[in-house]
C-alpha cells in the first residue's frame, strides 16, 4: 500500500504545480488548435503568386479568375517590378499576360524561381494545369525560370539556418535558464552573491556561456551543412556571423528572462519549449513559410525567429548585403534587447 | 574593538518580523553564538549581516563598513558557511576551492597553497581531484567549511554548520571550528543546538521569534537559572495534556517536552520529583528515569520562553 501512498502523494503535488497543468494539459492544446488553425478551412491554396496584366480582354481576366481561384494572385503594373520581385525572393512566381495573349499572337509567361524547389515546381504545376484545363492542349504558357546564385534547391538553405535558429533557441533557453535554477537549489548561487562581485559578473558569466555554447552550436550546424549537405553561402560569411551573433543573443535572453519566473528546471523547458515551438513552426524554420494562410504569414512577423530565418536566406540564397538585411537584423537586435531588458530586470537577486 | 555592530536590525516578510530590532556588538577574534529553534531568525540576522538580505530596519556595521554602502569590502572581509552545501557537484573539490577562491580574488601560488592547506585541514588531500557529486554526507560537510575559508575572512559564518550530522561527526566538526578560531578568525554561529553554543560560544544570544531574549557567557547564562533546579525525566507517552497538568503542579516553574521526555524547573527538586511521578502513573506516562540534573542552555530557553529549542 506505501506505493498507493506515496503516488497519492505525487499526485496531490502535481495537481497543486499551476505550472506542471499549464505545460501539460493546456499548453499541447494550445499548440493543437494554432496548428489546426493554420492548416484547415483552406478552399484554395494560399500562394501568393503576381499577375501583370497586360491584355485586358475577356479571356485574360476569365484565365487569370481561374488561376486566383486556386492561387492568391496579387496584381502588379509593371512586368520587371513583377521579375525583380521573384528574382529578389520576395514572391515564388509571376504570371504575365502580354498584350496579343487573347488573339493567339504571344503566349502568357509564367516566371519562377527554382531555387525554391519542390515548392516552385508545385507552381508551376498547378499553373500549367489550370491553363491546360482553360485552353486545352495548345497550351499558351512559356515556362521560364529565374534564379539568384543558387540554381538548384538544396534543402540544406532551408533546414541548417531553420533547424540552426530552433535548436540555438531551444538549448538558450533551457541551458540557461536551468544553470541558474539550479545554481538557486544548490546553494552555488548564494556563495557566489557572497563574493566581491558585481552583479551583472555573475549574469555575465552566464551570458558568456551562453554565447560560446550558442556559437560552438552554430559552427557545428553551418559546418556539417557547408562539408556534409553542400550548402554554398552566397553572401558574405561575416554577416551570417553577425546573424548567428544575434540569434544566439537571443538564445542567451530567453533563457535569462525564463530564469526570471521559474523555479523549476521542468517549468524552464516547458516554458522555453512554448517560445520556441510556435516561434520556429509558424515563423518558416520547419517548412516555407509560403504554404501557410495569409493570416499565418502575417502573424509569422511577430517572431523574432521569422527575421532572423529571412536574413539568413538573403545572405546565403540571394547574396544581399549589409543593408539589404537591416530590417531584419534591427527586428532581432529588438527582441534582444527586450529579452535581456525584462531578464535582469526581473532576475531575483537575493539568495 | 567591535568588529560587528548592529543596531535596531529589523527584517519584515509579507508583514511578519522575521527580525525585530536587533542590538549586537561582536568583538574581533571572539566566538559568537546565535542559539534558537527554528525560525527564531538567526538565518535571516547571517544573511543580513553577510550582506546578501537588505534590512527593513536598521544599521549593520562589519570591521566599521556599513552593510548598505560597502558590501563588496565587506563581502571581502567575510566568509560564509551556508546551511545547505555551496558546492558544485561535477567540479572536484580543488575546483570547488579555485573557483571560490578566485572570486575573492585568491589566485596563482598563493591559491595552490591555501587549497592544499585546506584540504589537508579536512583530510581530503587525496580526494582533491574527485568529483563533488561522488563525496559522501560528511565529505560534503567538510569541504562546505573549507570553502568559506579560501580567502582568509577576518570574520567567519557558520550557519547552522552541523544540522543533519551524526553525534561522532558533529564532534569532529566541533574541533575543526575550534582550529579556524585558533587562527584568529572571529566567529559567529548559528546553532539550534544548545551543547554546540554551549562547547564552542564564549558569548551566547538566545534568540525567539526575532528578538534576542537573553545575552551572555554560556556560564553565566546558566546561573541565570538562580536557586532553579531541572529534573530531567526520561518518559514515553507525554502529551500535551500530561505536560498542562504537570505545568500546575505545587513548586513547578516552568516545564517543557523534549525530545527523550520533560525538563521541568523547580526551586524544590525532591518534593516536586514525588508529584512527578504520581502524575505520570495516574496518566498511564511510563517513566524510564528521572534525575536532577545540572541547568544547561536548553533550561534557560525553557526558563525563558516555556518551550524548548526544538519546539
Amino acid at each position: 500500500m506505501k506505493v498507493l501512498t506515496i503516488a497519492g502523494k505525487s499526485l496531490r503535488i502535481f495537481f497543486r504545480d499551476r505550472m506542471a497543468l499549464f505545460w501539460t494539459f493546456a499548453f499541447p492544446l494550445l499548440l493543437i488548435t494554432i496548428f489546426s488553425l493554420a492548416f484547415s478551412g483552406q478552399d484554395s491554396i494560399d500562394i501568393k503568386v503576381l499577375a501583370v496584366q497586360q491584355d485586358n480582354s475577356p479571356t485574360a481576366s476569365a484565365y487569370l479568375d481561374a488561376l486566383d481561384s486556386i492561387l492568391t494572385l496579387e496584381r502588379v503594373e509593371d512586368v520587371a517590378d513583377a521579375e525583380a520581385q521573384v528574382l529578389d525572393g520576395e514572391v515564388v512566381a509571376a504570371v504575365i499576360i502580354p498584350p496579343g495573349f487573347s488573339s493567339g499572337e504571344e503566349s502568357a509567361r509564367l516566371v519562377y524561381d527554382e531555387s525554391r524547389g519542390e515548392f516552385a515546381n508545385t507552381v508551376v504545376q498547378i499553373v500549367d494545369g489550370v491553363t491546360r484545363g482553360f485552353f486545352g492542349l495548345q497550351t499558351p504558357l512559356e515556362v521560364e525560370s529565374v534564379h539568384g546564385a543558387y540554381k538548384r534547391w538544396n534543402p540544406a538553405q532551408q533546414y541548417v539556418p531553420g533547424m540552426g535558429i530552433m535548436m540555438v533557441l531551444m538549448i538558450g533557453g533551457i541551458a540557461v535558464s536551468s544553470r541558474i535554477i539550479n545554481e538557486r537549489k544548490a546553494g552555488t548561487f548564494k556563495r557566489n552573491l557572497l563574493a566581491p562581485i558585481g552583479k551583472l559578473s555573475f549574469s555575465g558569466g552566464e551570458i558568456l556561456c551562453g554565447f560560446l555554447v550558442g556559437s560552438m552550436q552554430v559552427l557545428v550546424f553551418f559546418g556539417v551543412g557547408v562539408f556534409v549537405f553542400g550548402l554554398e553561402i552566397v553572401g558574405s560569411i561575416l554577416l551570417v556571423a553577425l546573424i548567428s551573433a544575434l540569434v544566439i543573443l537571443l538564445g542567451v535572453g530567453l533563457g535569462l528572462l525564463i530564469s526570471a519566473f521559474t523555479r523549476s528546471q521542468e517549468a524552464a523547458s516547458g516554458a522555453t519549449q512554448a517560445f520556441v515551438f510556435p516561434a520556429s513552426a509558424l515563423a518558416g524554420l520547419w517548412f516555407p513559410i509560403d504554404i501557410m494562410p495569409g493570416f499565418m504569414q502575417s502573424i509569422a512577423k511577430v517572431f523574432p525567429t521569422y527575421h532572423a530565418m529571412n536574413a539568413y536566406q538573403d545572405v546565403i540564397v540571394r547574396g544581399k548585403g549589409l543593408l539589404e538585411i537591416a530590417p531584419s537584423l534591427a527586428a532581432v537586435a529588438g527582441f534582444v534587447l527586450v529579452f535581456f531588458a525584462l531578464g535582469l530586470l526581473l532576475f531575483k537577486w537575493e539568495a | 574593538m567591535a568588529i560587528v555592530e548592529a543596531h535596531d536590525l529589523t527584517k519584515v516578510f509579507n508583514g511578519r518580523k522575521a527580525v525585530d530590532s536587533l542590538d549586537l556588538e561582536i568583538e574581533e577574534g571572539e566566538f559568537f553564538g546565535l542559539l534558537g529553534p527554528n525560525g527564531a531568525g538567526k538565518s535571516t540576522t547571517v544573511a543580513m549581516l553577510s550582506t546578501i538580505l537588505r534590512p527593513t530596519r536598521g544599521t549593520v556595521t562589519i570591521a566599521g563598513y556599513d552593510i548598505k554602502r560597502h558590501a563588496k569590502e565587506i563581502r571581502r572581509l567575510i566568509g560564509v558557511v551556508p546551511q545547505e552545501f555551496g558546492l558544485y557537484d561535477e567540479l572536484t573539490a580543488a575546483e570547488n576551492l579555485a573557483y571560490f577562491g578566485k572570486l575573492h580574488g585568491v589566485e596563482g601560488g598563493k591559491l595552490k597553497v591555501r587549497i592544499e592547506e585546506l584540504l589537508r585541514l579536512v583530510q581530503l588531500q587525496d580526494r582533491a581531484n574527485d568529483l563533488v557529486k561522488t563525496f559522501s554526507g560528511g565529505m560534503k560537510h567538510r569541504l562546505n567549511l573549507v570553502v568559506g575559508l579560501i580567502h582568509e575572512p577576518k570574520l567567519l559564518f557558520l550557519d547552522e554548520p552541523t544540522t543533519g550530522l551524526d553525534p561522532q561527526a558533529r564532534l569532529a566538526v566541533w574541533e575543526l571550528i575550534k582550529r579556524f578560531q585558533s587562527e584568529g578568525v572571529t566567529i559567529l554561529l548559528t546553532t539550534h543546538y544548545m551543547e554546540e553554543a554551549d562547547y564552542l560560544c564564549e558569548r551566547v544570544a538566545i534568540m525567539d521569534r526575532g528578538k534576542v531574549i537573553a545575552l551572555d557567557s554560556p556560564a553565566r547564562l546558566k546561573r541565570s537559572i538562580g536557586k532553579l533546579e531541572v529534573i530531567e525525566v526520561k518518559a514515553r507517552k507525554v502529551t500535551k495534556k500530561v505536560l498542562n497538568e504537570l505545568r500546575k503542579l505545587k513548586g513547578v516553574r516552568k516545564a517543557a517536552r523534549t525530545t527523550e521526555g520533560l525538563r521541568v524547573l523547580t526551586p524544590a527538586a525532591n518534593e516536586v520529583m514525588a508529584r512527578v511521578v504520581t502524575l505520570a502513573s495516574f496518566a498511564g506516562v511510563q517513566i524510564d528515569s528521572l534525575n536532577v540534573a545540572q541547568p544547561t542552555l536548553e533550561d534557560v530557553f525553557i526558563k525563558l520562553t516555556g518551550k524548548t529549542l526544538r519546539d
